[in-house]
């Protein structure tokens, strides 16, 4: 072989192996959105995302088909990220709607507050911080569309900090009459140019079209959507009512958004919205029911609350269950549905994991609003992570731990740092180390050391807590009506005396507190002393009659146990 | 020092007339008027007139520069043709042509100021030693370039350092204005200014209402900047980090002789330092160099007291210098790694070095003369204090009575600001001392007419106190002159519910 002939093959070769510089996705078919009234061409070969009930603006979402890794990376702060194609709805009648008003504040004092929609695109963008980090505009620009003005915004993501790949946001909105529609590309910045043919081609495309239903938000149900906050000074029947009508608004708002390929399947307790197999979602629901009977059957006299059905989106894989999760602020308001993506190969059967914490977390959330808001963090976190160590086989759980979660308990186990049993529960623990064994601890107290002088401990502990909660919880309440009393009185004071000399009293002396002023610290305080109450109290009537030496016992046997 | 700020910029009509306002802020409005006292212009909802003392310029649109002699020495020489031009006597014909230039000057100034708006518009300057990206206009920018020069040169003279060439040039941005500055580098509010190791960038904003505080903010965050050139590979341990940035922000430049004083007070941090060992009692020097972190606001306070105690002390002082560049730089000195490429030292390595370098037998000696140095020397009743610093420190973080009490004795001492008054009257009226705040409010307006927040508050505050026509021209007034504040807006929208409230609606 000559030498010329030498050469020209490892050029080609060079230019064979050579990463190749990748056009972005052509425009595919259109994707009509009849709800908004707009069709649009997304790039090829992209995943079209599910939509929430919930969601007010974004009207269509899809994602890249390919990962993309920044250029210069080559180290581990980066990972894979994929394009995405937004159309964000913004109806002139809801534009810039701003309105202030009075509303009971954090202690049951009048204050006032703001609601505010979004002005325009920008402000959107701003707020919901779509940049996803620091960002400013490298274009503006209006041009004249087929129907109308079109808005060209073409903006850059720098992290300062260089922690984050740079992104670019390249948005068309288009003006009509009656609304605006944001037509929005965001993509990792090295890929910008490759990808940018193909998103003019789809933003080009854009085109209104005859809408056939009422847009989200603007639908009436004839009741106002509620979360547990508003269940103050409800009665249990009438939670339960409530909860009822709010879960089944939900359920039937879900199923009216369903896209195509997607169904809707129930068990006793939950529902299921899925665009996986019969089998898999199958399999989903019977283990959120035995989640939620293991719980009821352990725990169910930790509150008499009803806790209503479930909702429970099956994915099939985790870029769908991402690309529904992300959208406006107000796709998580209200009752939230729990998300689990089918995984595959090695990983199956780690999404059980999950979906048996948000079981949990949920169902002691309603079970008892009060308790879940105020249990030692530990001890919440230790029941989610022993609920994630079940696995159902029929309708029961079998306990196991594995994985990444069993190596790092041994790991904190063999250092030496592990928490003293007792030193949790006084709540006496620095650090998180003491999370990495709450799951352990929880799940021993239950099982293996629920005897001798610890029998049926962690069960009388959270029946005393609760006790300790609701007696802290009437105090404060007490305290507060007192504070409130006081606070009216100093105000009817201060609008009857006269405040011409007013300005004297901060010559040189100490500066008073106002009425208010006095209020409001008055309440941190009591607060601060409520917490600390609940705690101890339910310490004291739980575990008075334990030695230190009972708890050495128990903590030198959970070692044994849990190594 | 003359480091005036142009970044308010008003959206103003066509053919507008512009004011230039002496803290920076530019006004374009279509109905200017001149009179005796100053410029009135008039709006919908009522009239503003603003002093010429507080403006740096005004541009009638499309007209030539023209002088209006108003003292009678000023009207005897106009009428030989002879016009003032700073402190003397020339023709008008030169006069003309220089106040032209002047003014050509100035509105090169606002379109500069215009066009570097954005950040993709900003300007790019390349010095010996650093990089500039900004968006300010040249004349004021070129101030601040000379600022940070001078600072570089005396940290590197100060500290007897010459920073490798392999640190590179680090790069300098300065951002028009607070809210811009949120937005294009996403820090989280409640950050003035930060500067980025790996990066080897510094990142501040001008905040026009308080022009000191920027400077503060730029010595600041430029110290840890100049500090990561004694070695580009070592991260300062967060207390000394911080307790030194803490010192040599409290500095002064003197632009005549290009000189720096440093270790001035820093009044904020010294009062909220007092308010922590009233509620916390005083702090274990342990503490401070294990978690000094986690203090949040107080450990900035704790750090820099510290650092000032051991710079103002004759006996630590060379010998802590010599422990500030050990850390980064001695063989004798054990350090761990801190992220990619980074090395810094562990609390316990820090304690060791310090008390050998320092010659101290132990930590508590050392504590108990750091608490007695703050007890006999950093005292709240210091004559170099600045109350208006402290008091806005005190409002930040929420301390009310403190906040009230410290811009109470700025105003007794004389402190012609707006925005102290402003913040004053807030407080009062949280207070519900409606007519104190009134009268501050009013003393806000007597220094800058506007102040559109001020107007907004005096309004609801006319109207709490029973003016309700007048209190609704204000706030309707404030509205129209700003109307994407969101407090300005609120007022408004409160007095509206309040009234219907009122009238059962």
């Amino acid at each position: 072989m000559t030498k010329r002939v030498t050469i020209s093959l490892a050029i080609i070769l060079v230019a064979l192996v050579a990463t190749p510089v990748r056009a972005g996705d052509p425009p595919g078919p259109y994707h009509k959105n009849d709800r908004w009234g707009f069709k649009v061409k997304s790039p090829n070969g992209w995943l079209t995302a599910a939509m929430s009930a919930n969601e007010k603006w974004v009207a269509s979402k899809f994602v890249g088909s390919k990962g993309l890794k920044p250029k210069d990376a080559g180290n581990t702060y980066y990972w894979e990220q994929k394009p995405d194609f937004w159309i964000i709805g913004f109806p002139h009648s809801r534009k810039g709607e701003r309105k202030a008003e009075i509303k009971d504040g954090k202690y049951g004092q009048k204050v006032f507050t703001t609601k505010e929609n979004y002005r325009d695109y920008k402000d959107f963008m701003k707020k919901e911080g779509i940049a996803g980090g620091g960002y400013h505009f490298t274009r503006e620009e209006e041009i004249d569309g087929p129907e109308g003005k079109i808005s060209i915004y073409e903006a850059l993501m720098e992290d300062p900090t260089g922690a984050r790949a740079s992104k670019r946001i390249l948005t068309w909105v288009y003006h009509f009459d009656d609304i605006d529609f944001a037509v929005q590309f965001r993509i990792l910045d090295d890929y910008y140019k490759n990808y940018l043919k193909g998103f003019k081609g789809c933003l080009k495309s854009f085109r209104r079209i005859k809408r056939k239903r009422a847009l989200p938000g603007a639908e009436t149900t004839g009741r106002k959507i509620k979360d547990k906050d508003d269940e103050t000074g409800m009665t249990t029947e009438e939670k339960k009512q409530s909860r009822q009508e709010e879960m089944e608004g939900r359920i039937a708002r879900e199923k009216d958004v369903l896209g195509k390929g997607w169904y809707m399947a129930r068990s006793k307790n939950y529902v299921a919205f899925s665009n996986t197999t019969r089998k898999y979602t199958k399999r989903i629901l019977n283990h959120c029911e035995a989640v939620r009977a293991y719980l009821a059957k352990e725990l169910g006299e930790v509150g008499s609350d009803y806790v209503p059905p479930g909702i429970v989106r099956v994915f099939q894989n985790y870029d769908a269950q991402r690309a529904y999760s992300q959208g406006s602020k107000s796709l998580w308001s209200g009752a939230s549905p729990i998300l689990v993506a089918k995984r595959q190969g090695g990983s199956f059967g780690y999404e059980f994991d999950g979906l048996s914490s948000s079981i949990t977390s949920q169902w002691l959330s309603y079970k008892n609003t009060a308790l879940s808001n105020s249990m030692p963090p530990w001890l919440r976190y230790g029941l989610t992570q022993y609920l994630r160590m079940g696995r159902s086989k029929g309708k029961k759980l079998e306990f196991k731990l594995d994985g990444w979660d069993r190596t790092r308990l041994r790991a904190l186990l063999k250092s030496g740092r592990a928490a003293p049993i007792k030193k949790m529960f006084l709540r006496d623990t620095e650090g998180m180390d003491v999370y990495t064994q709450s799951g352990s601890v929880v799940w021993y107290l239950l099982t293996k050391g629920n005897r001798g002088a610890f029998k049926g401990a962690l069960r009388n502990y959270l029946q005393n807590l609760i006790v300790s909660i609701e007696t802290a919880q009437a105090e404060l309440e007490a305290e507060r009506e007192k504070q409130l009393a006081k606070l009216e009185a100093a105000k009817a004071g201060e609008a009857g005396e006269s405040d011409e000399d007013e300005d004297e009293d901060e010559e040189g002396g100490d500066e008073e507190a106002s009425a208010a002023e006095e209020f409001s610290q008055a309440m941190i305080d009591a607060f601060k002393k409520r917490s600390k109450k609940i705690y101890e109290d339910s310490f004291n009537a739980t575990f008075s009659e334990i030695t230190d030496k009972q708890w050495d016992r128990l903590d030198r046997a959970w070692y044994a146990w849990a190594k | 020092m003359r480091l005036l700020l142009i970044f308010a910029l008003c959206a103003g009509p066509l053919f507008a007339d512009t004011l230039i306002f002496a803290d920076g802020r530019i006004v374009d409005h279509d109905k200017v008027e001149a009179t005796e006292e100053g410029y009135k212009l008039t709006y919908e909802h009522g009239e503003i007139v603003v002093p010429k003392a507080i403006l740096r310029g005004f541009f009638k649109a499309g007209e030539t520069p023209e002088f209006t002699p108003t003292t009678l020495k000023e009207k005897e020489q106009a009428g030989k043709n002879r016009y003032p031009w700073k402190g003397r006597w020339i023709s008008k014909s030169y006069w003309r042509k220089l106040a032209q230039r002047e003014i050509d000057k100035k509105k090169e100034m606002v379109e500069q100021a215009k066009a570097r708006h954005f950040w993709r518009d900003r300007a790019k300057v390349k010095t010996k030693t650093f990089d500039y990206e900004h968006t300010l206009p040249d004349e004021i920018f070129e101030e601040w370039q000379k600022l940070f020069e001078t600072y570089y040169k005396f940290f590197t003279k100060y500290w007897k350092i010459k920073p490798s060439t392999k640190f590179g040039k680090p790069r300098i941005h300065i951002y028009r204005d607070r809210e811009y500055f949120y937005q294009v580098t996403g820090r989280p509010r409640g950050v003035a200014g930060f500067y980025v190791l790996p990066m080897r960038t510094l990142h501040f904003y001008y905040d026009r209402r308080r022009v000191g505080l920027t400077i503060s903010i730029m010595f600041h965050e430029g110290n840890h900047m100049l500090s990561h050139m004694v070695d580009r590979k070592f991260r300062y341990p967060w207390w000394i980090g911080e307790g030194m940035a803490e010192y040599f922000g409290a500095s002064k430049y003197d632009p005549e002789t290009e000189t720096m004083e440093i270790g001035l007070l820093q009044s904020g941090r010294l009062a909220n330092l007092w308010i922590r060992i009233q509620e916390d009692g005083w702090l274990k020097l342990r503490t401070l160099i294990e978690s000094g972190r986690s203090l949040g606001v107080a450990g900035y306070a704790w750090s820099w007291s510290f650092c000032h105690f051991l710079l103002s002390n004759e006996k630590y002082e060379k010998r802590f210098k010599k422990y500030f560049l050990a850390l980064a730089r001695s063989g004798s000195i054990k350090r761990t790694r801190a992220g990619p490429g980074m090395e810094t030292v562990s609390s316990d390595e820090q304690i060791k070095a310090l008390l050998r370098m320092l010659k101290v037998k132990n930590l508590k000696t050392l504590e108990a003369e750091w608490h007695a140095y703050i007890k006999r020397e950093l005292r709240l009743d210091r004559k170099d204090m600045n109350w208006s610093e402290a008091g806005h420190v005190m409002d930040v973080l929420g301390e009310n009575p403190q906040a009230r009490k410290f811009f109470k004795r700025a105003i007794d001492a004389g402190v012609a600001d707006a925005q102290v008054h402003y913040r004053y009257s807030w407080l009062k009226l949280v207070q519900n001392k409606n007519k104190t705040a009134h009268k501050y409010l009013e003393k806000t307006l007597e220094l800058d007419p506007m102040h559109s927040q001020a107007i907004s508050l005096l309004g609801w505050v006319k109207h709490g106190l029973g003016d309700k026509e007048e209190g609704y021209r204000l706030m309707k007034l404030a509205f129209e002159i700003d109307p994407l504040d969101h407090q300005v807006w609120f007022n408004l929208e409160k007095a509206k519910i309040k009234d219907e409230d009122a009238a059962g609606g």
